[in-house]
């Protein structure tokens, strides 16, 4: 027994050498602390591709795994020649799935100990499926970039269509979501100017910069972003003033400057940076006119004019849009734009069944607008003033339910306060009151207080009038204000009601100090006054309308 | 040639007095003959054809002669029948008329065994049982020292032996054979091979011609095969052929080193614009489905004015 496993053990040992191995590999210098990078080389002919993936993977240290056994057959079937040196292996593998019709996909090692990259081999991307695209742009991209590499910059194709490539791959990256990236090639194209697509290229880093923008959450980086793109817009206006990019630059330095004001911390801020954008383009404005750029002038006019807080403004804007001769050549965008505007301009000069229309074709149209929350906002508004109550209530639901999360606070607090209008126009006070006061408890929407204490005085309640603006009362700002001066409202016509008005003044020379307004302090001393008169105290009442209380 | 013509213009006088006046002469007759009796233009100036059709310019004179004879002979019918006496000369006559049309015959088999400006011959590329073309101008001579073409030959013979040894010679002597024409030899080599019954041999062929077809192509076939792919717009051969083409980059001469750079810039233009027309497919198909849908939702609400 002994001999026999013996002899097997000698026989082993003799079989014939295991053939050598497909690739050689080495270290190619890396900087220092960076990991070395491994190429490869080879020069073998008449070699199937599964067994070239296969030598592929055992050089270098990775798992291979196929899709299938019809696409192995496959790669088994296809032969290639190789001769190739100094090469990255995912190059390679690239090369040989190309070469046999298919496609590999990498997937690193996991962080545990021993774990090995993988290598994915599948069939061609389906370009009828999104993924399919996003991975035909990957690989679009990846071929761009060896075009690009450096050992053929030498070369005349390259230094032909390099620029060319630039931008094509920028696009690329740009329609993968890779923002970044298309921005670095965007800039090496325009880099080589003078060319024909150096403006292109200026246009293209202000669009991807205005993109990135639109996608932070932080206002920060949304205003930095914003700034950049004003940056880039300006350059064609300074290098290149006479190129026909000149056009699309004016609308990119309104949007940006737009996107700078609604990235703004403070109001003021933020009207300042509107003011700028309508002087940019009042200032361009004569080289577009009569031109269909003029349309985008003019929504960009109008966002700036409500980002002043001018709803008629924008609702004269939208008219004079609307009688250009390019009117039926609005984009999809553009239209939905234009219904949005048309909507908010419409409430504020109180067209409200034009306001309706409006934005009732806009939430049909925009399906996954971020504008469609403010928009239920302005149609509940609309529907209230028509006194369609239960739409009314319907699209405030809606504004509150779903997009309340989305909204600025003005825009928070609007929809809050058309909620809770068309909830009491709707006769459900009891309900809305209830609600409202444990939102606000909640500390939620302190500035809705002052509304609710509103509804509740027009409703007699005073008691929970005064308990709902509580929380502002001892408040140093506007709000406060106006929450001391409902509280000495709600106390006059508590004591009015009550019979009781003798206690009122006392009560309300205790607040009147602490209302740092002239004009609520100015009431706040008529309602003193008038207590006094109806009291018969005709000497108090008379110092009391002086501004003097005593 | 020339002595087709020196026949027609002895030929029109001795038609007689009656054929031979000029007002009966058709223009174009008159214009030959006008031609042949004036000086030759100089090359060159205008008006001249570049080069004289010699077989095409003999063509025309048989014809015309033939022509000529043929209503010489009318007309000498059309006297016998309507005049029942016999003029004097008539019977010299007929004869001068039978000469006249043997001359034309013996004028036409010159012109056609003149030699005819036939293309050299190319080397036959297809195996031998590839269909002759629809119709040729003239079948070339077969090259008597062509082994390919030899071994087409035997083969017909179904001497498929000699075929074989023809085409393994044929191979041995041209190691450079282009790899289309080496891929027709394997594959008759395979089939006569079978035709003898020597199936492993068969076998072995068609393992060499599908291992030509698969890997053993030079840069220049490469390159070659991708220019053709890219003409007819075949995006997955491009692919397929430029990967090849760069996994042998190291053998690409000086000459093919410019096609890496074309390489990748068409992969890389292959797979952009394959995902870009997808893309904007969708979105047209979207779009379609987006307006029948508001269509049939809404009823197509236009835009508020």
């Amino acid at each position: 027994m002994n001999a026999a496993a013996l002899a097997l053990a000698v026989c082993l040992q003799a079989s014939p050498q295991q053939p050598e191995p497909l690739f050689t590999v080495r270290a190619a210098a890396a900087a220092p602390g960076a990991v070395p990078r491994q190429l490869v080389a080879a020069d073998r002919r008449l070699v199937d591709c599964l067994t070239t993936l296969r030598g592929l993977c055992a050089a270098v240290g990775w798992s291979l795994a196929i899709e299938s056994d019809p696409l192995q057959n496959d790669l088994a079937f296809q032969s290639v020649d190789l001769n190739l040196a100094d090469q990255e292996p995912r190059l390679v593998a690239q090369l040989v799935a190309t070469a046999a019709g298919a496609d590999v996909v990498f997937d690193e090692a996991a962080t545990i100990e021993g774990a090995r990259p993988t290598l994915h081999v599948v069939r061609r991307p389906d370009a009828s499926t999104e993924s399919g695209r996003q991975r035909l742009r990957s690989l679009a991209g990846q071929w761009y970039r060896s075009f690009l590499r450096d050992e053929l910059q030498h070369e005349p194709l390259v230094d032909e269509q390099g620029v060319q490539v630039r931008m094509n791959l920028g696009q690329v990256l740009v329609d993968s979501g890779d923002l970044e990236s298309a921005i670095g090639f965007f800039t090496a194209a325009f880099d080589r100017r003078p060319h024909d697509s150096a403006a292109a290229a200026v246009l293209r880093i202000a669009e991807c910069h205005l993109d990135l923008a639109r996608g932070q959450a932080d206002r920060a980086a949304q205003l930095a972003h914003c700034q950049e793109a004003e940056r880039w817009a300006r350059r064609v206006f300074e290098s290149m003033p006479s190129a026909p990019e000149a056009t699309p630059a004016t609308i990119l330095l309104g949007r940006s400057l737009l996107g700078q004001a609604r990235a703004e911390p403070t109001i003021a801020a933020a009207r300042g940076r509107a003011e700028a954008c309508q002087a940019e383009l009042r200032a361009r404005v004569m080289r577009l006119v009569d031109s269909v750029e003029m349309l985008d002038v003019w929504l960009l006019a109008a966002e700036a004019h409500v980002l002043l807080g001018q709803p008629a403004k924008v609702h004269e804007t939208m008219l004079t849009l609307r009688e250009s001769p390019y009117f039926d050549e609005l984009s999809p965008r553009q239209f939905l734009d234009y219904h949005w505007l048309l909507g908010f301009g419409a409430i504020g000069v109180q067209k409200t069944d034009l306001a309706m229309r409006a934005l009732e074709w806009f939430l049909i149209h925009a399906e996954n607008d971020p504008r469609r929350g403010t928009a239920h906002v302005l149609l509940a508004e609309a529907y209230l003033a028509e006194r369609r109550l239960l739409q009314a209530r319907a699209a405030s639901v809606e504004a509150r339910l779903r997009h309340l999360g989305t909204m600025t606070p003005d825009w928070r607090r609007r929809a809050l306060e058309v909620w809770a209008r068309s909830a009491l126009a709707l006769g459900d006070r009891e309900s809305a009151f209830l609600e409202l006061e444990q939102m606000i408890a909640r500390g939620e929407e302190p500035e809705l207080a002052l509304f609710v204490a509103d509804q509740m005085i027009a409703d007699r309640q005073w008691e929970r009038a005064i308990a709902v603006v509580r929380g502002l009362l001892d408040l140093d700002a506007p709000a406060g204000d106006q929450a001391r001066f409902k509280k000495v409202q709600a106390l006059y016509e508590q004591a009015s009601a009550g019979g009781h008005l003798e206690d009122f003044p006392p009560l309300a020379i205790a607040l009147a100090p602490r209302i740092g307004d002239p004009g609520l302090r100015g009431r706040t001393a008529t309602l003193i006054g008038d207590a006094y008169a109806r009291l018969g105290r005709v000497e108090h009442a008379a110092d009391a309308y002086r501004g003097i209380l005593r | 040639m020339s002595e087709t013509k020196a026949e027609q213009k002895s030929a029109a006088p001795a038609a007689g007095p009656a054929a031979a006046t000029p007002a009966e002469l058709a223009p174009s007759q008159l214009a030959d003959l006008m031609a042949a009796g004036g000086s030759v233009p100089p090359p060159g100036a205008p008006g001249t054809r570049p080069g004289p059709d010699l077989d095409a310019e003999a063509l025309q004179a048989a014809q015309r002669a033939i022509a000529e004879g043929e209503r010489a002979l009318q007309r000498a019918r059309a006297q016998l029948g309507g005049e029942p006496a016999r003029p004097p000369g008539s019977r010299r006559r007929e004869l001068a008329l039978r000469l006249l049309l043997a001359a034309n015959v013996l004028a036409m088999l010159v012109v056609a065994l003149l030699p005819t400006k036939a293309p050299k011959p190319q080397p036959v590329a297809g195996p031998a049982a590839a269909p002759a073309p629809a119709a040729p101008p003239a079948p070339a001579a077969p090259r008597t020292d062509d082994k390919y073409v030899l071994a087409m030959v035997a083969a017909g013979n179904r001497d498929y032996r000699k075929a074989i040894d023809l085409l393994e010679a044929s191979l041995q002597e041209s190691p450079r054979m282009a790899p289309s024409a080496r891929a027709n030899v394997m594959l008759a080599l395979e089939h006569y091979h079978a035709q003898l019954g020597n199936l492993t041999m068969a076998q072995e062929y068609r393992r060499k011609v599908q291992a030509l077809h698969d890997s053993h192509l030079l840069p220049d076939d490469l390159v070659a095969m991708a220019e053709a792919a890219a003409a007819n717009g075949d995006q997955e051969s491009l692919r397929r052929v430029w990967a090849r083409f760069l996994l042998q980059q190291r053998q690409v001469p000086a000459s093919l080193y410019k096609h890496l750079a074309a390489a990748y810039l068409q992969l890389g233009d292959s797979y952009r614009n394959e995902a870009d027309a997808a893309a904007e497919r969708q979105r047209l198909q979207e779009l379609s489905a987006a307006a029948a849908r508001l269509q049939e939702t809404t009823g197509g609400v236009g835009a508020v004015k």
